[in-house]
């Protein structure tokens, strides 16, 4: 009787003992699940310095929209990613062959400049306008969350290292040495230690006649900052303390984000007129009525401004004097931001087409049609062209090049 | 789902076999009187669907409708993936018969867009800042639509939501015009008289005329006050909550409360400082007939008769009352009752006015048909005596009497859509067109000398604006000359009776209000050397009332004008006297220079490319709904299937497809399927519908003698609807089915080849309240035959008669009354049934049954309840319009021999839910014994339900 009871434990221990490897790996299993389910976005080696590298919105911290790639169309689809959601004018950031794409459903998906394949990504859980700002190993990211909106996210470890509750963000960061600056739709501006995600100072948009929300990114030259407000303001801010130092107005919302050049100020304004304001006191140096509202940033480089209109016209600007150069006509509405290439300037409509345009004569140069609206500025690196759709997929183009 | 495959099932079979005559409807009918031959232009964002006649129209509204989606590819930051299908009629009577839609389309639609198909379908009514406006309105909704589900997909979300309807359309008519004299006058009445809905209760005015402008306002003020952005952030803002009130509240960082604080505060201040300058028509006129809608009063007097025609709507159907002028106790008569026979379908009731004879001949104006007629009452005779109608004239408007009362003049829109001036001799019977353009000319008056005709029309410069001016038609000459020539409105010339004054409404300083001009020396048919009959370079004219809201329609009695007024949400019928006192005292005048300044408009057109041959419209479908399921029931077992349905980008042709199968295992599962094909036509007046079908399962039917059995069936059906009216049709029905049947308690089969034939007239001209008809009548009348042609297990007859008439007592009481006579013969003849809250009250439902029935019920419905309401600290409901119900009903069912006549009595409570169904509960006591004796237990039943 004994010996049976015996046999009969030394039976179940040994069934014990056989399942703990299925447990364990049970559990390896669901762990690994479990991390990759919220993120798998870690690089393998550390980034490097790219000499045409688009680390952030706008290229500069001018926010100039002016590419160092020289990229000549025509262009032919190379690769595309599905990212199955959507994104704002704001468009992607590139670092040493990778992509960064933000979505407004709050992923950033990393993919493989040449040929879009996926090399990770990670879920922030609120909505992404913002492009991401790569700077070496780490991405800085800004959400729409009304609370926790700012993180900073170390690509190597392949996780969040810190996070800043500032409040709803849906601009573009602006880095800028060892700091960050955000505008946020409460209408706060920050600066924010890169490193610990801790706030420098804050400035608070006074309210003129109403509260309004920022949804411009700031642009600067350095030591000043400068952003659009929905009220119609146009503000510059110190980049030192984040004290007022003018304060300019137009006759509507400015949800563009200003460019810097040369000691100006350029912006376009929903009242129609494309705006330039002396950088050192916000004086008005010229003001150019389009014809009808601005929703998107412009693009300058030397001596011009280009903008696009809702009623579908790109146009170029003498900056000096804001005398209209040329203009180009597209079947709908321009969303975003152009970008300069060289002497090529290439816009995106909602007639789905990419234009390219001579930048000095406005002359048609090449345009295609895609299989989505275009509302995110497009992005050159090196030969690639990439440009979010809002079909959900964005497009990697090649000259010469195809799928 | 079951149920509802059943339903499905039923429906069908309801057009195929004998029970199709045991179960009928009623309803209206859309009638198809004009055969449509529709062309397609395309645009570059636009399908454009219209017919040849209105060709230079639909490309006028091509052009408008470009230019709409520019100006708002601009305001939306957006633009629609699709082409847009436009369909257009050239007027509202055609735009009726449209099956884009399957409802009804009241008088006052102006255009819808509708979400299945993303069309938009727009009528004509005359003037083109109107179909602008309309376009561009409606285009407003395309682009909102098709922005707030870029938004939601572009976060992932499900697109299905939308904004609250005060957004809609109040985004709709804030981008698609500007805050006019008509919005103005709405508001301005809501705030004087404590009216306005707050945005935080806006759901209680869901839908009506005041929702559109307070929407409209409310935006106005939202984007002027925190910021013109905010209307577009809205909606790029809508993924960021499920509900509005939270969209709203991140996007202006205020509640619906706190903004309402705002707002209405705002809307006090700009309004009632009008009080100072200005009264409400109450307060300085005398009332004649304040409730219910009154419109186009006109005085006749005849010895010491002196009474007021006019149109009006106090019990839901239009009709022309008359009322005794100037009398302290007047009393409202109705003259010609409208909208229950077709010769009368439809008054027009705010478009057209009436016009007397010297000698007592009243004209009018009606939807007879397919088109208006012009009508002639003689008052004095009580009777009407000629109906004209015209073939080339759609809709007709606003008809005077000459002088001599032998010709009559009138505004009329063609099949082109062209609003024109026509007289139409009554002796001669002569038709004679006297405008022909594209301007709108309306509201003809003619002059008492005969020498002229007033009229409004917008073929000034400022007519593009939709201003409307006044002119003369010099009949001597057919020349046009101007009597006002200004950027405002000016409306209803009236002649005095001496001729020697006009009087009009003009909205000239914001609100629309009675004018008068005199003319100083009379006016000339022969032309001056200026070219003008009117005297001088121009006059002046004055203001005679200063109300807040607005005057419309002023006729001359004897001793002043009588007019209709907007008040308290309101047209009431209101008097002014000594009317040349008015004038002489009145300090606000107007010089009228009539000096054209530039050329009358054209409205530019994007035309056809192909102007020879304009491409003919042929067919172009898409999916209506598709959907699938699986249920299981325990008796039943388990069903899994899915349907289709297509139609047409006009509504006209219509298939629905449906396959299932009930199979309860794998060796049943070929057998058990169950299809059905149909196709149904509505694009001729006589719809018709056809289908094939093949089901197979275990059915449970009330109406066959069996009850519960397995039935595999297959054929086909042919059935069609000619409506003689709106009100009143023909059906017809024939169907042939193989029909094999085992009785499963009786472990019998029955096999038959059925061939079934009904027919059926049914009319109907009920209005309808809150929790069923409270006026008019409906019956149906069917016969039907059926019989086994091959094997004889079937053969018999059935006819129906179900009258239904709705006494009205008051506005909202009614006694109906309903008699029902079913009668069914033969072999295998299927049973009726009856018992419930539905029909026999105070019985379980549905538990007598018989090849005979009768019934018979009387009620008498009237309103209970207004408003329940129950507030919680947390929050409250509030039930509107319980309304109450006494009832007796009495009836039988038998197969051969009549058993007993059962009834009951009783009383109950109906409570309608969002406009959808209607909850009853009813209590009583059953009488039994031949209706001898009461039963001893009460009854109580609480169901679903409309009133019969």
């Amino acid at each position: 009787m004994i010996a049976v009871c015996r046999l009969r434990i030394v039976e179940w221990r040994r069934r014990q003992i056989s399942l703990q490897p299925f447990v364990k790996l049970f559990f390896v299993i669901l762990l690994v699940v479990g991390f990759y389910g919220c993120s798998n976005l870690q690089l393998l080696k550390t980034p490097q310095n790219d000499s045409h590298q688009w680390q952030q919105y706008g290229g500069t911290i001018e926010r100039t929209n002016g590419s160092s790639s020289l990229l000549q169309p025509p262009l032919s689809v190379a690769w595309m990613y599905d990212a199955s959601a959507g994104y704002s004018e704001y468009s992607v950031t590139i670092a040493d062959s990778i992509v960064y794409i933000g979505t407004l459903l709050g992923e950033v998906y990393a993919v493989h400049a040449h040929t879009g394949e996926n090399i990770g990504s990670y879920d922030f859980e609120s909505a992404i306008y913002g492009a991401p700002v790569v700077d070496h190993s780490m991405l800085y990211v800004a959400t729409a969350n009304s609370e926790v909106s700012l993180y900073g996210f170390d690509l190597m470890k392949g996780r969040v290292v810190w996070k800043a509750a500032l409040g709803g963000i849906e601009t573009s960061p602006l880095l800028l040495g060892d700091n960050l600056f955000v505008t946020t739709l409460d209408g706060d501006v920050y600066s924010i230690n890169k490193h610990t995600g801790t706030a420098n100072w804050k400035f608070l948009t006074p309210l003129f006649e109403r509260p309004a929300f920022l949804r411009s990114s700031p642009a600067s030259d350095g030591k000043s900052l400068v952003f659009g407000c929905d009220d119609g303001s146009v503000f510059c801010i110190s980049i030192e303390d984040g004290k007022l130092l003018w304060h300019s107005r137009t006759e509507k919302s400015v949800v563009a984000s200003p460019s810097i050049w040369n000691g100006r100020v350029f912006v376009g304004s929903q009242d129609g007129a494309m705006y330039a304001f002396n950088l050192s006191d916000g004086a008005l140096v010229w003001k150019q009525s389009l014809g009808s509202p601005i929703y998107s940033s412009q693009a300058v480089g030397e001596h011009y401004v280009y903008a696009g209109t809702s009623s579908g016209d790109i146009v170029c600007l003498k900056s000096e004097t804001g005398e209209i150069l040329w203009r180009h006509k597209a079947q709908s509405a321009i969303s975003c931001a152009p970008l300069l290439a060289g002497k090529v300037l290439y816009v995106g409509s909602l007639d789905r087409s990419l234009y390219a345009l001579d930048a000095d004569t406005g002359t048609l140069l090449w345009n295609e049609t895609l299989e989505g609206r275009i509302k995110s500025m497009p992005v050159v690196w090196n030969e690639f062209l990439v440009l979010p759709l809002d079909n959900k997929m964005v497009v990697g183009m090649k000259r010469g090049g195809g799928e | 789902m079951l149920t509802r495959v059943i339903i499905i099932v039923f429906l069908v079979e309801l057009l195929t076999t004998a029970a199709f005559a045991q179960f009928f409807y009623f309803g209206r009918n859309k009638v198809q009187y004009t055969t449509f031959d529709w062309h397609v232009l395309k645009t570059e964002h636009f399908d454009i669907y219209y017919y040849p006649e209105m060709r230079e129209l639909a490309e006028r509204g091509a052009s408008f409708a470009e230019e709409s989606y520019k100006a708002l590819e601009q305001k939306f930051n957006h633009n629609v993936g699709n082409r847009i299908p436009l369909i257009f009629y050239s007027s509202h009577l055609h735009f009726q018969q449209t099956n884009t839609t399957p409802g009804f389309i009241p008088e006052g639609v102006g255009g819808f867009f509708e979400f299945l198909k993303g069309r938009v379908v727009i009528p004509y009514n005359g003037s083109l800042w109107d179909f602008r406006h309309v376009i561009k309105h409606e285009l407003v909704h395309v682009f909102m639509h098709s922005k707030v589900m870029r938004v939601l997909s572009d976060h992932r979300l499900a697109q299905d939501r939308l904004p609250p309807l005060w957004f809609t359309e109040g985004l709709a008519e804030f981008w698609s015009t500007d805050w006019d004299v008509q919005a103005e006058m709405v508001l301005r009445d809501a705030v004087v008289n404590n009216y306005v809905v707050p945005l935080s209760r806006m759901e209680q005015i869901s839908g009506s005329y005041l929702m559109y402008k307070e929407g409209q306002n409310l935006l106005q003020f939202l984007a002027s006050r925190y910021g013109d952005e905010k209307v577009l952030l809205m909606m790029e803002n809508f993924w960021k909550a499920t509900s509005f009130e939270d969209v709203f509240k991140k996007t202006t960082g205020k509640t619906y409360q706190e903004f309402d604080d705002d707002w209405l505060y705002w809307l006090k201040k700009t309004y009632y400082p009008l009080l100072a300058l200005a009264d409400p028509p109450s307060a300085v006129s005398k009332p004649i007939v304040e409730e219910g809608f009154n419109s186009k009063p006109v005085y006749y007097q005849h010895g010491t008769k002196r009474e007021i025609y006019f149109l009006g709507n106090h019990t839901g159907y239009s009709s022309i009352y008359r009322i005794p002028f100037d009398s302290a106790k007047a009393k409202l008569e109705i003259v010609i009752e409208g909208e229950r026979t077709e010769d009368l379908e439809a008054f027009h009731l705010f478009q057209s006015k009436l016009d007397i004879s010297l000698d007592g001949l009243l004209a009018f104006v009606t939807k007879s048909g397919e088109n208006d007629a012009l009508h002639i009452y003689d008052i004095e005779r009580n009777k009407l005596t000629q109906t004209y109608k015209f073939d080339s004239l759609v809709v007709l408007g606003s008809p005077s009497w000459s002088p001599d009362g032998k010709r009559i003049v009138f505004s009329s829109v063609d099949k082109s859509g062209s609003s024109d001036l026509y007289i139409w001799d009554t002796g001669r019977e002569e038709l004679t067109r006297i405008t022909h353009d594209f301007y709108d000319d309306k509201d003809p008056a003619w002059s008492p000398d005969g020498n002229w005709i007033a009229f409004s029309s917008d073929r000034t410069p400022f007519g593009y604006h939709g201003k409307y001016n006044l002119f003369l038609l010099n009949l001597s000459t057919n020349g046009i000359e101007y009597l006002s020539y200004g950027d405002e409105s000016y409306y209803s010339p009236t002649w005095s009776p001496d001729g020697k004054s006009l009087v009009f409404t003009s909205d000239i300083g914001g609100a629309r209000n009675i004018w008068m001009m005199q003319f100083d020396t009379p006016l000339t048919p022969n032309p001056s050397p200026s070219g003008r009959g009117v005297g001088g370079e121009g006059g002046s004219a004055k203001k005679l009332t200063h109300f807040t809201t607005a005057a419309f329609d002023p006729a001359w009695t004897d001793s002043g004008l009588v007019f209709s007024a907007f008040e308290d949400f309101s047209f009431q019928l209101r008097y002014i006297k000594n009317v040349q006192k008015l004038y002489d005292s009145s300090n606000t005048s107007k010089s009228l220079s009539l000096t054209p300044l530039e050329k009358p408009w054209e409205p530019k057109a994007i035309v056809a490319e192909d102007s020879a041959q304009p491409p003919r419209y042929s067919g172009d479908y898409s999916l209506d709904i598709a959907g699938s399921q699986i249920s299981t029931d325990p008796v039943f077992g388990t069903a899994g299937g899915a349907y289709l349905a297509l139609s047409d980008i006009l509504g006209n042709e219509q298939y629905y497809f449906l396959l299932y199968n009930t199979a309860q295992s794998t060796d049943e599962l070929l057998e058990s399927f169950n299809i059905a094909v149909s196709r149904f036509s509505l694009q001729q007046r006589a719809n018709y519908a056809y289908g094939v079908y093949r089901f197979s399962g275990r059915r449970y039917d009330l109406r066959d003698p069996d009850l519960y059995f397995y039935e595999r069936v297959f054929g086909g059906y042919f059935a069609l609807s000619y409506p003689l009216s709106k009100f009143r049709r023909v059906e017809a029905a024939i169907s042939v089915s193989n029909s094999d049947k085992e009785v499963i308690y009786g472990i019998e089969e029955r096999r038959a080849l059925f061939l079934s034939n009904s027919i059926s007239f049914v009319h109907d001209n009920s209005l309808w309240g809150p929790s069923g008809p409270l006026d008019g009548s409906r019956f149906n009348v069917t016969l039907a035959y059926t019989t086994d042609i091959q094997f004889s297990n079937a053969n018999y007859y059935s006819a129906i008669f179900d009258y239904r008439h709705y006494f009205r007592l008051a506005q909202r009481s009614a006694y109906a009354v309903r008699l029902w006579l079913f009668y069914n013969e033969g072999k295998e003849a299927r049973r009726f049934f009856m018992g419930g809250s539905w029909d026999l009250r105070g019985y379980p439902r549905w538990s007598l049954r018989g090849k005979k029935l009768w019934l018979t019920s009387h009620e008498l419905r009237f309103p209970f309840l207004d408003q329940l309401g129950l507030r919680f600290p947390f929050g409250g409901v509030t039930f509107v319009g319980l309304r109450g119900a006494l009832f007796f009903d009495a009836g039988s069912a038998w197969d051969d021999t009549y058993r007993e006549t059962l009834g009951s009595i009783g009383g109950g409570v109906r409570i309608n839910l969002g406009g959808v169904f209607v909850l009853r509960y009813d209590i009583g006591k059953r009488i039994v014994n031949n209706l001898r004796n009461f039963d001893d237990e009460v009854f109580q039943q609480f169901f679903f339900g409309w009133d019969f």
